[in-house]
């Protein structure tokens, strides 16, 4: 998928014009809050589990090189086949190696962003293998060829109908009675997934969590995609960036009492899989041989940044994204890459090129509802304020630097204010000037306030009738 | 090497930046496992669509699951190898087709897996606070018997109750083989397989079971 | 409203800009410069007052603006720590809640994501309306969504700023309320001057301008 970053502001404003899309994400973004906000508020010590979270996933951040290398030497020992890569071409090919020595033609896929974000199925694709996306929602937007819309459910943007138009077009499957009643349709997708599980060579999967003490990896799930795609083909590769660590089963457990409620609002998720090494002898199920590759991929660089390293905390709730007004009004493709919402923009910017991401920390109002309700305490304002510094370290923009000088020089302020007032005090003009095409835009919408005499000015005349008035007027006033 | 090259930037990072972790506040207490607790567990089970039945004996436990078979009109099963209390699964499922998880040669579990009507196994654990059942795979405890049939029937012993998640490390560590090692696969069950992803409408049964049934052993061991 | 309550007033001259804009378009050189002519201009001893959450919160972010230790964030800290936004000011440290004002209206009152939550002034502003006799005070269904405006955020994704505010609008339309007042002068303007835009005659105007017009001491036209 393109990422298409540089067109954020594009797409924003024509998104926003959607109203189909618009009446989807208020509803699923009502719904997930919804369920949310029930889970959490019968949630004895929400705020102490919450703390506890971060601080396992803060822990890990402090200590991630030492907890990396614990992690390899664990994984290891319990037999599994430990890779590691700096960028996304790295460990597709590392993937692609796996599955070339392997004899892999089919491929069955657990929801990852990380895949996505290194575009693994096209270079698998590329080699030769068939790839097969399980998740219900990845596995349609597979066949639209689309990129996810939202981190939880990536297909919240498709109707019923539109689903079994897709699954009718591409896949030949029709469903009886009804065309496009949902179970139904979810029905056909298990028929059909379910052969690609029992006849797949290779399933590829993310990480939720690897531990370090003991060189596990678990995944958390709802439909049993993953669980499928661990125990039926004979090879499991599981790819994750590297602050997916966490210190010890201890930290492990504090995540999953936050994650699935702060998602989903579940308690725990249907299925949650701790896999510590390939299949035992006698086993009759699970992959013989289990690989994780561990990737950069412009993580170590965040690290390094004091300000922006908070980003890495995110577990992937996806709550800040529902809680965003302009997630909102927007949805998911507008931002233009697979993360999207504010964790979205965080990402965004502190992993793809600055060049790409120019209008991304702007499209946001600083509102914080994102920092009030992500359970890990991240602070997206403070950073996405922080990127917007940075960019403006390299470019001005006229209307700011004008401000600024008549802000330093309250005579010129008020001259032109004063002026202003004189001329067009129902701001008529000033919109229409060059550089004030913003403005322009705004004034569509909004009736720009009039410019009255100023409130120092009123003040003081006031004060100079009193004095005229004298000192019986004076001694009046201060009853 | 990518590995020296990733850790070095990060040991890097750590000295030019490092990150102080504030003490975090003590775990909340779990609820203990009390007289009350297959009553919480019905409570957590049931908008997970999870029946609990509760068998006073094991002659009451055989007796549901031959009930549950005939409701889900099952005709094909596959178990543990070993079912807990010794409960005869088999004298209750008489009518039924059992089938045995033998590997394809290159290990792929043999398709007619994915075709059996029901899985029935025991639970190493079960945590009371999420609904959840957990299940340690081994050589007698197939991961496929709770994944691939249709309905899956847990026996769970009452020994087996424990408050929360908080006790997962605890059960890992429990059932480390001779050699120290972790299993190779732990699950946490919470209802059955499930989904949103067409327009929010929930839906019961993506690619694991449509059910999950649970028979809860009430009593001594 | 602050005479009224016996406290006098000053309005130091020079008053030009908080450096919020500055500060929010990243512009931190800017907003420095803004920051210590504001130290200057508020330097005399006292209690300043500012009938905008928005730019009492930048006040409080003076500090962040120097290096810990220096004389200008010695500054910051003490002017920040007497900057009061005026609800606040009149509830807590004036200890004044029931004015005497009366004013029969239903009235909306928009929270502003830079009063409740930027500034955590969830009481005072409601407190003070609640307490205007036949003062009906209602809220929009989503009290805590923001309005859109969001500073340059309007003039750079004006589309979306629209769409929220038309959102927001809907909400207090709904609760039927004849005014909509808030601590936010600049969430004011923008749902205000859509307002008017839409043709709609509702008013948008400070709680202070409420509390005035209760008292006899102004009008909301």
């Amino acid at each position: 998928m393109r990422k298409m970053t540089r067109d954020f502001r594009a797409n924003a404003e024509e998104a926003c014009q959607d109203a189909p899309l618009r009446g989807i994400l208020d509803h699923a973004t009502r719904y997930f809050q919804g369920k949310r906000a029930a889970a959490l508020s019968a949630f004895p010590g929400r705020d102490d589990h919450f703390a506890r979270a971060r601080a396992a996933r803060l822990n890990a951040l402090s200590r991630l090189p030492q907890l990396l290398e614990e992690l390899e030497k664990n994984a290891t020992a319990a037999g599994v086949h430990v890779h590691w890569a700096s960028n996304g071409a790295e460990a597709s090919s590392i993937v692609c190696d796996i599955a070339r020595e392997n004899g892999v033609r089919v491929v069955v896929k657990g929801k990852s962003m990380i895949t996505e974000e290194i575009e693994l199925n096209t270079a698998l694709q590329q080699a030769g293998a068939e790839v097969w996306e399980t998740d219900l929602g990845e596995f349609i937007v597979q066949l639209a060829g689309e990129s996810p819309s939202h981190i939880i459910a990536p297909a919240i943007h498709k109707s019923r109908a539109q689903v079994a138009d897709l699954f009718r077009e591409k896949l030949g499957l029709v469903a009886e009675g009804k065309s496009d009643d949902i179970p139904e349709l979810t029905r056909l997708a298990r028929v059909a997934l379910r052969e690609k599980f029992l006849a797949a060579d290779m399933g590829v999967t993310g990480v939720n969590m690897a531990v370090a003490e003991t060189g596990s990896v678990i995944l958390v799930e709802n439909e049993g995609n993953i669980r499928m795609s661990t125990t039926c083909p004979p090879v499991h590769v599981a790819v994750m960036s590297i602050e997916k660590v966490v210190a010890t089963l201890e930290d492990a457990a504090d995540v999953l009492r936050a994650l699935p409620r702060s998602a989903t609002g579940q308690r725990m998720s249907s299925y949650v899989s701790v896999f510590t090494g390939p299949r035992k002898q006698g086993e009759s199920d699970g992959a013989r041989q289990m690989h994780l590759v561990i990737l950069d991929n412009g993580r170590s660089k965040v690290l390094a940044d004091p300000v922006l390293a908070e980003a890495l905390l995110c577990f992937r709730c996806g709550a800040c994204l529902n809680s965003c007004p302009v997630y909102q009004t927007i949805g998911g493709h507008a931002y233009g890459w697979i993360y999207s919402g504010p964790i979205g923009a965080l990402l965004g910017s502190l992993l793809l090129p600055p060049e790409e991401t120019r209008d991304t920390p702007y499209g946001c109002t600083l509102c914080g509802a994102c920092a009030k309700t992500c359970p890990l305490g991240i602070d997206h304002p403070k950073m996405l304020l922080a990127l917007r510094q940075r960019s403006a370290a390299d470019k001005g923009n006229i209307f700011g630097t004008m401000h600024s000088f008549l802000a330093r020089h309250p005579l010129a302020y008020r001259a032109s204010v004063a002026v202003a007032g004189a001329v067009d005090p129902q701001l008529n003009l000033l919109p229409r000037l060059p550089g004030f095409a913003g403005a322009a835009r705004f004034a569509q919408s909004r009736r720009l306030p009039e410019l009255k005499k100023p409130f120092s000015a009123r003040l003081r005349a006031r004060q100079k009738i009193r004095a005229d008035q004298g000192f019986h007027a004076e001694k009046e006033n201060e009853k | 090497m990518s590995r020296d090259v990733i850790l070095s930037a990060l040991r890097a990072a750590q000295a030019a930046s490092p990150i102080t972790v504030p003490a975090p506040p003590a775990r909340p207490l779990s609820q203990p496992v009390d007289a009350e607790a297959w009553d919480r567990l019905r409570a957590v089970l049931e908008p997970l669509d999870v029946h609990l039945r509760l068998a006073r004996t094991p002659e009451e436990a055989a007796h549901f699951v031959a009930d549950i078979a005939r409701e889900r009109g099952a005709k094909s099963y596959l178990r543990w190898e070993s079912m807990p209390a010794n409960v005869d699964v088999d004298a209750a499922l008489s009518g039924l087709n059992r089938v045995f998880p033998e590997s394809a040669v290159d290990g792929r579990p043999c398709p007619k897996l994915g075709q059996v009507d029901l899985g029935i196994t025991g639970a190493h654990a079960a945590l009371v606070d999420s609904g959840s059942i957990v299940a340690v795979a081994g050589p007698d405890t197939p991961r496929a018997a709770s994944l691939l049939p249709a309905v899956h029937l847990c026996l769970l012993p009452r020994a087996a109750l424990l408050p929360d998640v908080s006790a997962l490390p605890g059960i890992l560590n429990s059932h480390r083989d001779a050699n120290g090692n972790l299993p190779s696969c732990l699950n946490l069950i919470s209802g059955p397989s499930s989904t949103a992803d067409i327009e929010l409408v929930l839906v019961r049964g993506a690619h694991g079971p449509v059910a999950v049934e649970i028979i809860g052993l009430d009593w001594d061991e | 409203m602050l005479e009224h309550l016996g406290v006098s007033t000053v309005l130091p001259p020079g008053q030009t800009c908080c450096g919020q804009l500055a500060y929010k378009t990243g512009d931190v050189a800017s907003a420095r410069t803004l920051a210590l002519r504001y130290l200057d201009i508020f330097a005399a001893p006292g209690p300043v007052v500012c009938p905008s959450g928005s730019c009492v919160k930048m006040i409080h972010t003076y500090p962040s603006l120097f290096t810990p230790g220096s004389p200008e964030h010695t500054r910051a800290v003490e002017l920040s720590a007497r900057t009061f936004e005026f609800c606040q000011f009149v509830v807590d440290e004036l200890g004044q809640v029931d004015l005497g004002a009366k004013y029969a209206a239903r009235v909306c009152y928009h929270g502003s994501c830079q009063v409740d939550r930027a500034l955590g002034i969830t009481v005072a502003p409601r407190a003070l309306l609640s307490a205007v006799q036949g003062l009906e005070l209602v809220e929009a269904e989503r009290p805590e969504r923001c309005c859109g405006f969001g500073g340059v955020f309007s003039l750079q994704f004006t589309a979306v700023s629209e769409a929220l505010v038309e959102d927001k609008i809907r909400e207090i339309l709904d609760t039927g309320a004849t005014l909509v007042a808030a601590a936010e002068p600049s969430c004011l303007m923008n749902i205000g001057g859509a307002l008017a835009r839409m043709g709609r005659a509702m008013p948008a105007v400070h709680v202070a301008q409420v509390l005035a017009a209760g008292l006899g001491l102004g009008s909301l036209s």
